[in-house]
């Protein structure tokens, strides 16, 4: 029994479709295009999904470990100064907060923290970090000459930074509006014919691991653009790869890091789907039903380099991948130089395209 | 009441015309038929013309109708200037300028030698650029003293050797040369600027690195996607038809198989 009544609209000019009995298809009473039954349910099919969809929230699992008996060979501390909650070994004495450098670190209660899933272990040492500053500065043709003479680094630091895993299984079914146009010429007309199509995907996408740290003291940018690290080497955790590192303890919960992988999923989902349609002159979304389900959330350690730079009075930050050395971090910019730049090469070329165009004789 | 005076008005004009061997007999080269002009005014008008046909050997002339009817205004000009025998020799060397008073048509035909001198772009020149907002003004003497001197001023430009065209026409040449010299103007300032933003945008986004990133992609396995549904329905077409607008002609006149060339409109 039909629960409610649904208005079909003409996906050509929105007037009301009626049933043609004689054409066995639906009619507009307005343009008077006819549509297959079935191709109009299929569109109201995706919207009513996309509505549905959009009040869903995915199910994530939270289920995380407790310490048990690895609890007695971990420290924690916090930093008075800036809030930071640091982990650590036993043996690892925690002298200075790695984010803002106070050298009075506390000791700490390790209780309310869940222990790791996984850990990736350093690959890269400091003196890597270090040569990986000075690449990074090559080639940079906006940065201050005074930035690399006075720029020095205040603390080089190695630490272990929380990161929430996402996995995911997510539903998506997508339905587009395409177009096709042909133009020909005829006679003393030129003639556009668009074609209008109504495609359907659907598919199934698999996530694996979508990091997202559980750091406030972390810039998500930064975290974010030293991705991605090699899961392969992604190891259970263990106590033994703490030694001589810091460890951030989270203070973010996974369950406010969701909506971060959340739309990462959704947006490579539309990706996914969107590659497969092909073909047209014009592709345009007209609903999108995400279904992200069977969540499972992990926790993992992941090592980052992070170098602090001063320079007049002015804090850079920097982040390398403790695995695969990929450096990232914002320079300043040196505007002159900029415009010299711009100027150096928009001047000469209006010379010498003004001399081409106008054959050394203006008029 | 007044279409059907103005009517009979013409179908007298034409009757009597029709009973005239020739039009050097009782049609002048302006005439008139419904007094837009003063008897003054049209002896002058017809005197410039006379002029003209002395010193070229080609007819230009000036018909008022009242109303041409049901008729297309270019034909009727086509067998008036057939019928009363105007142009010049045996070629009938002539330009004529018809007016239809009733609906505001006009027509400009052109035979024999006057085909070198009015050219297509030479005709619609002279109606559009001159005579025609003069007539569309309701300044008729002057329009029509225009199109004489006008006439007189393509003449000679062809008995020179230069008709006027769109190679002669100094107004389109010096606009030609105002846009082109405008495209090389802007081509010479924008392109180096467009070149030089891309250039310099590219190196200034080295300068930051610490950027967010908005998808998962890298987070798919291999084999992890997998296409459930695939379906591409056609919903229907339309169709857009556009005139193709009239690109500039390579000049010369378009001369029909009665040896006449034309132009047309309303004034």
């Amino acid at each position: 029994m039909a629960t409610n009544v649904t208005n079909y609209q003409c996906p050509s000019c929105t007037g009301p479709l009626h049933y043609g009995s004689e054409s066995g298809k639906l009619e507009c009473d307005y343009c008077g295009e006819k549509f297959e039954v079935a191709t109009i349910e299929s569109i109201y099919e995706g919207r009513e999904q996309a509505a549905a969809n959009a009040a869903k929230e995915p199910n994530w699992n939270f289920t995380m470990n407790e310490w048990g008996e690895d609890a007695s060979h971990i420290r924690a501390y916090s930093c008075p100064s800036c809030g930071a909650q640091l982990i650590c070994d036993e043996t690892t004495a925690a002298t200075s907060c790695p984010y803002c450098n106070n050298p009075t670190v506390i000791p700490a209660q390790l209780a309310g923290i869940f222990k790791p899933d996984f850990v990736i272990p350093f690959k890269v040492n400091k003196e890597a970090a270090k040569s990986a500053l000075k690449n990074h500065y090559r080639g940079k043709k906006f940065l201050p000459s005074s930035f690399l003479k006075e720029n020095k680094i205040d603390e080089i630091k190695s630490i272990y930074v929380p990161f929430w895993l996402f996995n995911s299984e997510t539903d998506a079914n997508i339905h587009y509006r395409t177009t096709n146009t042909q133009a020909y010429t005829d006679g003393d007309e030129n003639v556009v014919i668009t074609q209008y199509y109504h495609v359907v995907r659907q598919g199934n996408v698999h996530f694996e691991k979508i990091p997202v740290d559980g750091s406030t003291k972390m810039p998500d940018a930064h975290m974010d653009a030293i991705e991605p690290y090699d899961y392969q080497e992604l190891v259970p955790f263990s106590t033994a790869y703490l030694p001589g590192y810091l460890a951030d303890k989270y203070d973010v919960e996974a369950k406010e890091c969701v909506e971060r992988a959340n739309e990462r999923i959704r947006m490579s989902a539309q990706d996914a789907l969107a590659s497969t349609v092909t073909g047209y002159a014009t592709v345009t979304p007209e609903s999108v039903a995400i279904d992200i389900s069977a969540g499972e959330v992990k926790y993992a350690l992941l090592p980052v380099w992070m170098l602090n730079t001063t320079w007049k009075n002015k804090k850079f930050l920097f982040a390398m991948n403790g695995q695969t050395g990929k450096f990232i971090g914002d320079l300043p910019v040196d505007w002159k130089k900029f415009f010299l730049w711009f100027g150096g090469i928009s001047l000469p070329l209006m010379v010498i395209i003004g001399l081409i165009l106008f054959g050394g004789g203006i008029g | 009441m007044k279409k059907l005076v103005v009517f009979l008005l013409s179908m007298v004009f034409f009757s009597l015309a029709l009973f005239l061997p020739a039009h050097a007999a009782d049609l002048k080269l302006v005439e008139d038929n419904v007094n837009l002009l003063t008897t003054q005014e049209r002896d002058e008008l017809n005197k410039v013309a006379e002029d003209l046909l002395a010193k070229y050997q080609c007819e230009v002339s000036i018909i008022v109708i009242a109303d041409k009817g049901e008729k297309d205004i270019t034909e009727l000009a086509k067998e008036f200037y057939t019928k009363y025998h105007y142009g010049y020799g045996d070629d009938q060397s002539g330009l004529m300028l018809l007016l239809s008073m009733e609906d505001r048509d006009y027509a400009v035909i052109a035979k024999g030698s006057g085909n070198t001198a009015f050219t297509d772009h030479g005709k619609e020149i002279m109606m559009d650029r001159y005579v025609l907002p003069l007539l569309g003004d309701n300044q008729y003497y002057e329009g029509f003293a225009l199109f004489l001197d006008k006439a007189d001023e393509y003449l000679e430009m062809a008995d020179k050797g230069a008709p006027f065209d769109l190679d002669t026409d100094e107004v389109l040449l010096k606009e030609s040369a105002k846009e082109t010299f405008g495209i090389r103007l802007g081509a010479t300032i924008f392109v180096p600027l467009i070149i030089a933003g891309i250039v310099c945008f590219a190196f200034l986004s080295q300068m930051k690195t610490a950027v967010a990133q908005r998808a998962a992609d890298v987070y798919i396995p291999e084999g992890g996607f997998e296409l459930t549904k695939q379906a591409d329905n056609f919903l229907y077409m339309t169709q857009v038809r556009t005139k193709i607008p009239k690109e500039s002609s390579e000049g010369g006149t378009t001369v029909g198989g009665d040896g006449f060339s034309s132009d047309s409109g309303k004034f």
